[in-house]
């Protein structure tokens, strides 16, 4: 036989054995052997937070939320009154607003929506005037903002069943035009006064330029020049007017268009009728 | 559930403490830090089905811990003293009068076939002795060497011609 050597020394080698006693004396120190856990130590630095967070997952799926909730909805709540020169605008604008316009799931309460937000927009522009804040940068900002809402809202209206519901389309038109043209004149009024004043404060500092200059230097040549560099401001002026007036402009205009639009619809839906009876 | 322990470990304890104590034994060559390696390759399958370890290859399991005891051992002793494991290396005997008391064996034989292996080369020696004495699977070898199945049944059949060949049992057969 070619491995019964090596067949017989091994069986020779499975004959070294632990004798009974050794077996059993080992079994017994391990099944008596101190049940050691192989738990972490807590660490003494440990305070209550971590240790209730580290005993309870749960906490985790909770704490968290809340933290985010709490302080998002606090900037959302903080960004409701905020005017275009705040922080927290563009999140109003760009994230509030748009949110809840997305939990309005008629069309209609979706138009009185755009109106409102419109109408709100007029109100900042105001409130910027009254402050004297409204720049040309702000009121480009409200402006493109007042175009996005009337673009919706004539979004939503065309949507609108215009033979079923064509009382409440017309209240939502009607009233979106008195509010658009209310504001605008409420607009135009706060900037004439803020202009008015202006101008008032400007002339009055002339008068006392002019009377510095002419107590200090009698010299002909240079009284012109002044007066020439104040005639240039006045122009400078009446072009700050004209634009100032974008808004209620825009206002006005969309307010216009969106009756004259309604209008048409209706007119050619009567001469579609009037042709389907012929 | 803790019966349930109990009864698994000491089944295992029952099959595998031999050839455990076996293997410990042939490596380091002392009866008593054999039977201390043992005992703590045991310990350590026990403590591991405390903490509710799966563990899927008992056998590899033990062997695994076992060898690298065994490994931890030989570095120990090493920094302890040179001189006393040089003395040792020229007297191997595994059997002492306990082992010769149990079995009614000369175990020349097996004194023999034991010494060769030991003389195989290292990456042989642990492969050839698991697979023909403790009847592992190639497998459950490369388990516990931590290479893959092929790689162990290579160096088996490379370890069994070599032991063939430095044993002598192979000019013999051919004659």
């Amino acid at each position: 036989m070619k491995d019964q050597k090596i067949q017989n020394g091994i069986n020779e080698i499975k004959n070294i054995k632990m004798t009974a006693l050794e077996k059993k004396q080992i079994l017994e120190y391990i099944l008596n052997s101190p049940q050691k856990s192989n738990k972490l130590i807590p660490s003494p630095w440990m305070n209550i937070f971590t240790f209730t967070v580290k005993k309870n997952r749960l906490v985790y799926y909770m704490v968290i939320p809340l933290v985010v909730v709490l302080t998002g909805s606090g900037a959302v709540f903080a960004s409701g009154e905020s005017l275009p020169d705040s922080m927290l605008y563009p999140i109003k604008v760009n994230i509030v607003e748009p949110m809840r316009g997305a939990l309005k799931f008629s069309k209609e309460s979706k138009a009185n929506y755009e109106s409102g937000l419109a109408t709100k927009r007029m109100v900042e522009a105001e409130k910027l005037a009254t402050e004297g804040k409204l720049d040309r940068v702000k009121e480009e900002q409200i402006n493109i903002l007042l175009q996005k809402h009337n673009k919706r809202l004539n979004e939503a209206l065309d949507k609108i069943d215009q033979k079923e519901s064509s009382e409440q389309v017309d209240e939502i038109v009607t009233d979106f035009q008195e509010k658009m043209n209310t504001h605008a004149k409420t607009l135009d009024v706060i900037t004439l006064q803020k202009k008015e004043e202006k101008s008032k404060k400007n002339r009055e500092k002339k008068i006392e330029t002019d009377n510095n200059f002419n107590l200090d230097m009698k010299n002909p040549e240079l009284e012109t020049d002044v007066e020439g560099n104040v005639n240039e401001e006045s122009t400078e002026e009446e072009g700050d007017e004209d634009e100032e007036n974008k808004i209620s402009k825009s206002a006005r205009d969309n307010a216009n268009n969106l009756g004259r639009k309604i209008k048409d619809k209706r007119e050619d839906e009567s001469r579609g009728r009037g042709r389907e009876r012929d | 559930m803790k019966a349930d322990m109990d009864n698994t470990f000491k089944i295992i304890y029952e099959n595998e403490s031999d050839a455990v104590f076996r293997f410990c034994l042939v490596r380091v060559s002392d009866r008593e830090e054999a039977l201390d390696i043992t005992q703590e390759t045991f310990l350590r399958l026990w403590k591991s089905l405390q903490d509710g370890q799966n563990i899927l290859n008992s056998r590899a399991f033990l062997f695994t811990i076992a060898r690298r005891l065994i490994i931890d051992w030989y570095r120990k002793k090493k920094s302890l003293s040179l001189d006393s494991m040089l003395e040792r290396e020229g007297g191997y005997d595994i059997s002492d009068d306990k082992t010769v008391e149990d079995s009614n064996f000369s175990l020349s034989e097996g004194r023999y076939l034991l010494s060769k292996i030991n003389e195989l080369d290292l990456s042989y020696r642990d492969p050839v002795y698991l697979r023909f004495v403790e009847g592992l699977s190639p497998p459950e070898i490369g388990e516990v060497l931590g290479i893959s199945t092929g790689a162990t049944s290579v160096r088996i059949n490379r370890g069994l011609a070599e032991l063939r060949r430095i044993a002598g049992y192979n000019n013999e057969t051919k004659g």
